[in-house]
């Protein structure tokens, strides 16, 4: 296929419209508003707001739903910087750096740096998808079984990048995390496992809630012990746009996160979440400072966010050219296209071009908008972390369980955030990390269903997993990036313990 | 934190053996001679393994880090506790009672609780709160929260 | 004395709470309608589309509430213990016949209050476009010769296509190996990367693929020929009798009094009739197929008897 310059500026044309403009800008803001409530992903965005797109024209359409993707992708970092909720999945990885920076009142700074990362990260996965996205389709195609299993098993060798200081703990954490993942239906045999005969765990841990509870309900309990007046935390709210020398600082990360976050969205199954966690990992284990990790490393906030937003770019490619859904989003946005009578694929690209083109050129646009409407409502959400913690805190627990019950409107999911806030809150207590249980969570059934499917496919000869070029690059991957992520650890260990040992010499004298 | 890591590795052995147990009830493909407790059994066994490390590693004395005790007698931990069995409370009676009426009366209890004894915020901020989580999730979302005794009225 | 005056007075009170609505003209406040399978999935996409038009008839709004999990278990359970005051209807699936026989849910279609049947898609044995077979003979006479080799995709394990594919394996005596996969759209996208050699899933889910000619389609599962694609010959025309269909339709809670079952029913017809929503379902290629309450229910008995029949041949049911 090659690429038309002329086809390019004339669809640039007709989404420059005030009407469409205008849609843009009301799928953003309403991207960035159920991006930031807990419970809401940008996948229940988008779905929600289909039946809105009925009897509209295409373009009009698509240009909302692309502002909805694009908005709540970055409104997910809003919440997990300010209240420690990922928004969406795809923030979680945010999370780690975005609170810690936050709780020491440089709010206005990680979300200024949230945002422009997202942008960025933005950008490029639609600049990427405008110009390579034959090119990148035909490499999705080529993910099968065997290699979606290698993918899994590197993205789980970043576990030892957020395992926090004890390695064993991590690890606990982490097979703990996949065992949980493993209740409910078997994605081969179909036979339910640790059900305890309860209808609601046949489909295994409840995604969000679980979220919520870990993360968000922990941190209430763990609040409530903490006030006593003097905890309020003033946010520094005088920035839209991060500083020079903090982009100066990001920006090798930014380069690096936005090509991981579009090469992984553009795999069929995997989406933001996958791939801001992988960015981090990265992003860690390259840094000079590791050790700066998991106490607001404002980098590791930049390649987080980064990666999320360019694989929305990225998830688009072999939604477009192939009609095979990159993530959970696009595969909704499949069914949009569906209603519209167009069907994504090989025969778009032939019958309705200029559609293909003005999606592009809207993509790009929500990124735009997206920048300029974050950047409005950075001081009204940044507000909120100054709210009286009294009021805040029991408000937080509300709205989780509220966003947990909304999902599946079942109260199952209610009681399911409950008892993970409370595992997370002991767990947090005696220092078990929380993140690799959320990284198993992703990728556990991906790790599980691929390798069985694949020994189903090969009559459980285990010679399969070694047959396919992709696959066994990732898997050496995954193994070099654990050995240095292990000496990474050591190494800060070291440094950590070097700190200590003259922190106590100074007070000593 | 040595007794801590002594308990935490024997609960992640219990956990372990617990699934492998369970594991080894469930039916074996007759083919392959993997079914579904084979991904489960590889999963608990590691975890056993790295649990054993953790207790080896407190019983060597080597345990990182340090727990504050829990007292009952702290402040702190009182509001804890209560907020837990507030919590649960909530949860309860979240379906049969119904999210409007139970949401205003858990937000003005936490508010006491954590201090607040201003009277007309914890007049006016409750339902605020409430109502507009309210709205947005059901008016402009279209997401149902549960109605419990209002059925009849919204 | 004094409480007893209470407790009556309670209970005219209580009764007259539930009489009012009946005495009022239903509906007199929004309708909801649960939906079994996730916010902009297939099935949900067709409910919200046919709920939009028959909130126009029905003179109220209609909710369509997700509640999704255990593989339809969850929203088909929500349905059956709904409050039966028609305020509450539910959309149920196929999966309401084949997760009673693998013992996973206390109840059957029997239940429910069947309103109407909405759609019927046959499945389709879809192959890729340079494969050695053209025909379903063809392609069941290579896997005879090629034992261990075929590999057939379907959307998941005692899912209505791994049934489909078992049946069609069944009555030709051939020997397969299913594979199953997380939705009917993750195993087309295996077989057009070549990873399976076949999915028989319905004609919707393979289309645009077969149009772009990546894929082919052996044959379908039906009495008669798609509409798309008038060119591929039926399952029995080649000479093997199978058919098998998933479907979609509306439901009550048992014990909705007649005068607002008739009302939604009514405004669900009129929806269905609309060029609105005939156009929809056109583009979204569903084989729409209407069938009335009492004949839903008959379908719904038949069909019943089929699918367990079904998977007891193939040991996906309880023993």
């Amino acid at each position: 296929m090659e690429f038309n310059w002329e086809l390019m500026f004339t669809s640039y044309a007709a989404v420059f419209t005030p009407s469409i403009l205008f849609m843009i800008c009301v799928g953003t803001v309403a991207g960035i508003v159920i991006g930031a409530l807990p419970g809401l992903t940008a996948t229940m965005g988008v779905a929600l707001l289909v039946p809105l797109t009925f009897g509209r024209a295409p373009l009009e359409s698509l240009s909302m739903l692309m502002g909805i993707y694009c908005g709540a992708m970055y409104g997910g970092a809003i919440s997990a910087i300010l209240i420690r909720t990922p928004g969406t999945p795809a923030a979680a990885a945010t999370v780690l750096e975005g609170y810690p920076m936050a709780k020491r009142g440089e709010a206005g700074r990680a979300m200024a740096m949230a945002l422009f990362a997202s942008f960025f990260g933005g950008v490029v996965g639609a600049l990427i998808m405008t110009f390579a996205s034959p090119f990148i389709s035909s490499v999705a195609l080529e993910f099968g079984p065997v290699e979606y299993f290698g993918l899994a098993i590197f993205g789980l060798s970043v576990i030892i990048s957020i395992s926090g200081r004890s390695l064993i703990k991590g690890m606990m954490s982490a097979f703990f995390g996949l065992l949980i993942c493993t209740t409910g239906f078997d994605p081969i045999s179909g036979y339910p496992r640790y059900t305890f005969g309860i209808v609601e765990m046949m489909e295994g841990p409840p995604f969000i809630p679980t979220l919520i509870g870990l993360f968000a309900v922990s941190e209430v309990f763990n609040e409530v012990q903490k006030i006593g007046g003097a905890q309020q935390i003033m946010a520094k709210l005088d920035q839209y746009l991060p500083s020079w020398a903090d982009i100066k600082y990001c920006f090798k990360e930014l380069c690096r996160s936005s090509i991981i976050g579009t090469v992984i969205g553009a795999i069929p199954g995997a989406g933001g979440d996958i791939a801001a966690f992988i960015s981090y990992g990265e992003a860690k284990r390259a840094s000079k400072n590791p050790e700066r990790y998991g106490h607001g490393e404002i980098e590791g906030l930049a390649a987080s966010e980064c990666a999320n937003n360019s694989c929305s770019g990225g998830a688009m490619i072999p939604l477009l050219s192939l009609g095979v859904p990159g993530d959970a989003v696009t595969a909704v946005l499949l069914g949009a296209f569906v209603i519209q009578g167009l069907q994504p694929g090989p025969m778009l690209y032939k019958e309705h071009i200029d559609l293909v083109y003005q999606i592009f050129a809207s993509m790009m646009l929500a990124q735009f908008a997206m920048q300029f409407i974050g950047m409005a409502g950075i001081q009204l959400f940044a507000r909120v972390i100054m709210v009286d913690r009294a009021i805040l805190t029991p408000a937080i627990f509300v709205l989780s369980c509220v966003g947990a019950f909304a999902m599946r409107a079942n109260v199952f999911d209610v009681y399911c955030t409950l008892f993970f806030g409370i595992l997370g809150y002991v767990m947090m207590r005696y220092d078990y990390p929380l993140s690799p249980i959320l990284l198993a969570l992703i990728l556990g059934p991906m790790a599980e269903s691929n390798l069985r499917r694949a020994l189903v496919i090969s009559g459980g000869d285990f010679s399969i997993l070694f047959s396919r070029p992709i696959a066994v690059t990732l898997m050496v991957l995954a193994v070099i990036s654990l050995v240095m992520a292990i000496r990474g650890h050591q190494k800060v260990e070291a440094k950590l313990a070097e700190q200590e040992k003259l922190f106590n010499e100074v007070t000593q004298e | 934190m040595k007794k801590a890591d002594i308990i935490g590795g024997l609960i992640g052995i219990l956990i372990g053996l617990y699934a492998i147990w369970e594991g080894s009830n469930m039916p074996e493909d007759v083919v392959m001679k993997i079914g579904p407790s084979f991904f489960p059994t590889i999963l608990a066994s590691l975890l056993i393994i790295f649990s054993l490390v953790l207790i080896v590693n407190a019983l060597r004395g080597k345990s990182k880090g340090e727990v504050t005790p829990l007292k009952l007698s702290d402040k702190g931990v009182q509001r804890g506790l209560i907020t837990l069995v507030a919590a649960i409370v909530f949860c309860i009676a979240l379906d049969p009672i119904g999210f409007i009426p139970t949401a205003i009366v858990f937000l003005a209890c936490m508010m006491w609780v954590m201090g607040n004894r201003k009277p007309m915020l914890m007049i006016v901020v409750p339902p605020l709160i409430t109502l507009s989580i309210w709205l947005i999730f059901e008016k402009v979302l279209n997401l149902s929260m549960p109605a419990g005794l209002l059925i009849d009225i919204l | 004395m004094k409480r007893r005056t209470l407790l009556a007075s309670a209970l005219v009170l209580t009764a007259g709470l539930f009489a009012a609505p009946a005495f009022a003209a239903f509906p007199e406040k929004p309708v909801t309608v649960i939906c079994p399978w996730t916010a902009g999935g297939g099935t949900d996409v067709l409910l919200r589309a046919l709920s939009k038009e028959a909130e126009k008839f029905l003179g109220q709004t209609i909710n369509v509430v997700n509640q999704t999990g255990g593989a339809g278990a969850i929203g088909h359970n929500a349905i059956r213990t709904a409050r039966p005051d028609g305020y509450t209807v539910g959309m149920i699936t196929f999966e309401l016949n084949s997760l009673p026989p693998q013992g996973l849910v206390p109840f059957t279609w029997k239940d429910f209050d069947p309103l109407m049947r909405i759609n019927s898609d046959p499945a389709a044995l879809t192959v890729k476009a340079d494969a050695p077979y053209s025909t379903v003979r063809g392609f069941m006479d290579y896997a005879k010769a090629h034992p261990g080799e075929i590999t057939i995709g379907n959307s998941a394990p005692g899912s209505v296509w791994h049934i489909a594919a078992g049946l069609a394996a069944e009555k030709t005596g051939v020997t397969v190996k299913h594979v199953p996969f997380d939705g009917a759209q993750p195993a087309v996208t295996a077989l057009v990367g070549g990873h399976i050699k076949a999915v028989a899933v319905s004609v919707a889910e393979v289309r645009s693929q077969v149009q772009a000619k990546n894929l082919k389609i052996l044959g379908v599962m039906s009495s008669e020929r798609d509409k798309i694609f008038p060119d591929v010959p039926t399952f029995k025309e080649q000479g093997v009798d199978v058919q098998f269909y998933t479907w979609r339709g509306l439901a009550l809670p048992k014990g909705v009094p007649a005068a607002n079952k008739a009302k939604i029913l009514d405004a669900y017809k009129k929806a269905f009739e609309t060029k609105d929503f005939q156009e929809f379902a056109a583009k979204a290629s569903l084989n729409l197929s209407y069938q009335d309450s009492a004949e839903f229910a008959k379908f719904l008995d038949q069909n019943f008897k089929d699918v367990s029949a079904v998977m007891k041949n193939l040991g996906l049911a309880k023993k």
